[in-house]
């Protein structure tokens, strides 16, 4: 076979179309159309795991802050326990085992000592 | 064509009502069955479509869709067939380059086309049609450039068989 057939057979074929079955277009516009659908599933997919993501960071970081507004051992370590030793207190004793009134100044003396007012 | 970029129905009916007819006719000439090249139509433009996108305006459209066309239908044939192409340049005779054809219709051309084994018919396709290089045939088929070579002599030897027979059984009828 010659370069001129070679010609002749691009020619003839170059210039020849065919129209196909009006069904093509239906089969590739429901192609198209369930493409379509399925990137917007994998869309709202990828969307949702986003939102339920930024949920669960959300909750987690507002009951952390919860957890730590509300910590005892925060409010432990703020306060300085000092036991108040009351035995060392020079206070005679009515005979009803009650604090007398009249020996009030003695304890005022007493807590200034300790260092409460 | 930004239409279809942005996936308006509309505009991809009126690209497909364009070339349509066009592909079909390619298809027809790699495929055996019209069922099979409407299928590779169908499937080449919804390829087209998908990747709309990525065709920055190098080259021609027409020239970038035909591409995409013609892989897939070769995509088609490799599930089909057996692309088995082994026959190196130096197993074959000398080709007889002398002219056998005076005037040859489409649907003869088809026929004939559809007569050669998947491999020859292919290469014959994307050689002699389609302008490609044997080094994009070897590319695109994974064979050698000399494998490509020798099918499209081992190609032209058939067609040429084929042409005089059928030249001789109308001499017969007539």
């Amino acid at each position: 076979m010659s370069d001129k057939d070679f010609d002749k057979i691009r020619e003839v074929a170059e210039n020849h179309t065919i129209q196909p079955r009006s069904e093509a277009w239906a089969k590739l516009d429901s192609k198209l159309k369930s493409k379509k659908t399925r990137v917007r599933m994998i869309n709202y997919r990828n969307i949702s795991i986003a939102a339920i993501m930024i949920s669960i960071l959300s909750v987690t970081a507002v009951f952390s802050m919860y957890l730590k507004d509300h910590d005892p051992q925060i409010f432990a370590s703020n306060e300085e326990f000092r036991p108040i030793v009351l035995e060392e207190l020079s206070i005679e004793l009515d005979e009803d085992q009650f604090y007398s009134v009249a020996n009030i100044s003695q304890l005022k003396a007493a807590y200034a000592k300790v260092g409460m007012h | 064509m930004d239409s279809c970029r942005k996936g308006d129905a509309k505009a991809q009916k009126k690209l497909y009502d364009m070339y349509a007819p066009l592909f079909m006719s390619i298809a027809m000439r790699y495929m055996k069955s019209f069922q099979s090249a409407e299928d590779v139509m169908v499937m080449g433009f919804f390829k087209i479509f998908d990747n709309i996108n990525k065709y920055k305006g190098e080259g021609s459209f027409e020239g970038w869709m035909k591409r995409i066309l013609v892989n897939e239908a070769l995509m088609q044939i490799r599930k089909r067939n057996n692309l088995r192409m082994t026959v190196e340049l130096t197993d074959i005779d000398k080709p007889d380059d002398s002219s056998v054809i005076d005037d040859i219709a489409y649907e003869e051309l088809v026929a004939i086309l559809s007569e050669l084994p998947p491999g020859y018919r292919t290469i014959f396709n994307m050689y002699v049609i389609e302008g490609y290089k044997h080094r994009e045939i070897a590319e695109e088929l994974g064979i050698s450039i000399n494998t490509s070579k020798s099918q499209l002599i081992l190609a032209k030897k058939k067609m040429r068989e084929l042409l005089k027979k059928k030249e001789l059984g109308k001499a017969y009828i007539s």
